[in-house]
């Protein structure tokens, strides 16, 4: 049979086994943390599906890794490979099964590409983390001081501000984090400039992005047109300095 | 920012520190995982009478196989994990003074203590690239013991 010859041929390179409903297929190619791909052939006397039985995705999930809609994220990456995913699966085509080894290694190297993908561009929650941090430390460092406010702009529009640190003179500190994603990016630098706007010289704005994350020089670029950007580790020496000044000023 | 070497002392704790999980005695409610074999529930992790955000307990099912699941436990990505699986790990990355064996088939666990030397920062996953056989005990409760 030419499953046979097929087997003997992956047997030389690779761990075969027979399953309930095909063959599992365990190669020499590493996920990210080590684990063996491995892949599954299935079909008739003719020909084969191969497929990875969700493991790629399986092993971005189990590092703690958030994809939104993988199927429509990898589509075009795994389609420019010949191959098909849905439901978080990758497989091939049907191929004629004197080929199937061939297809066999192919699927195994796109399913290890998938995974060291999203352990490079898959998201891992953080960004509630890092409000949190600057939240706390403001609460620790001024107290009653800090609340959430509601400033008007320029525009009589209303802006909501997490963090605003308020002075007995009536100066007001506007502490904003904004996290590394175009919506957080666009709105804090929409409301931070709408509120620059109105010239009110008692209130000083800072915007505080975090530097553990990589920025573009055009996004902190960006955010200068809305206010003053402080990266997280200075914040700690930066904020209680202009604190300072605006507590003291007349 | 903190730095790395901050971070892993502040992991260090936290993996060793005594933990609570919490939503474990409510009905559990399940999700899809990245594809139609698993399914996956979270618990959140309270240490010191506070709820640390970004840290879980990751539960994952693999349907594929009877019995087969996965433990991570999260500070953002998974630090530490379990693999109760049939795959097969390779321990290519292992220093000398570091005695696991080469390859690993069947359930095994990726221990922070193992790995944390493959720790990048909070904001991206660690390749957990070492692991150790874990002897099964049995069924999924036993295990959790």
């Amino acid at each position: 049979m030419v499953i046979d010859s097929v087997l003997e041929r992956l047997s030389a390179m690779c761990g075969v086994s027979q399953e309930d409903d095909g063959f599992r297929v365990t190669t020499q190619l590493l996920y990210p943390s080590n684990g063996l791909v491995r892949v599954y052939i299935r079909g008739g006397s003719q020909k084969a599906i191969i497929s990875d039985d969700g493991e790629a995705l399986g092993e971005a999930s189990a590092a703690g890794i958030y994809l939104r809609n993988p199927d429509r994220m990898l589509k075009q990456f795994v389609g420019d490979r010949g191959l098909i995913i849905k439901d978080g699966v990758l497989f091939s085509p049907k191929v004629n099964l004197d080929t199937a080894h061939v297809s066999v290694i192919h699927v195994a190297n796109v399913a290890r590409d998938i995974a060291h993908w999203a352990y490079e561009h898959g998201g891992v929650k953080r960004s509630v983390d890092f409000k949190a941090l600057l939240a706390r430390y403001l609460e620790t460092s001024f107290r009653e001081q800090v609340s959430a406010d509601r400033i008007h702009g320029e525009s009589t529009k209303l802006h909501k501000f997490a963090n605003v640190v308020s002075f007995a003179n009536g100066r007001k500190l506007i502490v904003d984090p904004v996290t590394n994603d175009p919506g957080s990016i666009n709105a804090r630098v929409l409301a931070n400039l709408d509120v620059k706007k109105t010239g009110n010289p008692n209130i000083v704005q800072r915007i505080i992005y975090d530097d553990s994350e990589k920025w573009s020089p055009a996004d902190l670029t960006l955010l200068t047109i809305g206010a003053t950007p402080v990266p997280f580790s200075q914040a700690k020496i930066v904020v209680p300095r202009i604190a300072l000044e605006l507590g003291m000023a007349a | 920012m903190a730095q790395i070497p901050d971070l892993l002392e502040a992991l260090d704790s936290f993996v060793r520190l005594r933990k609570r999980l919490l939503g474990t005695d409510g009905p559990v409610s399940w999700v899809d995982g990245h594809n139609r074999f698993e399914r996956r529930t979270v618990f959140p992790i309270e240490l010191d009478g506070e709820l640390l955000v970004g840290a879980r307990l990751e539960v994952t099912s693999v349907q594929r196989g009877r019995g087969q699941f996965r433990l991570s436990l999260c500070y953002n990505a998974a630090i530490a994990r379990l693999d109760h699986t049939d795959e097969t790990h390779a321990n290519t990355l292992k220093k000398d003074e570091v005695s696991v064996p080469s390859l690993v088939t069947g359930p095994h666990y990726h221990s922070w203590q193992l790995n944390r030397r493959f720790f990048r920062g909070l904001s991206k996953a660690p390749e957990l690239g070492l692991a150790e056989p874990f002897a099964s005990r049995g069924n999924f409760d036993s295990n959790l013991r």
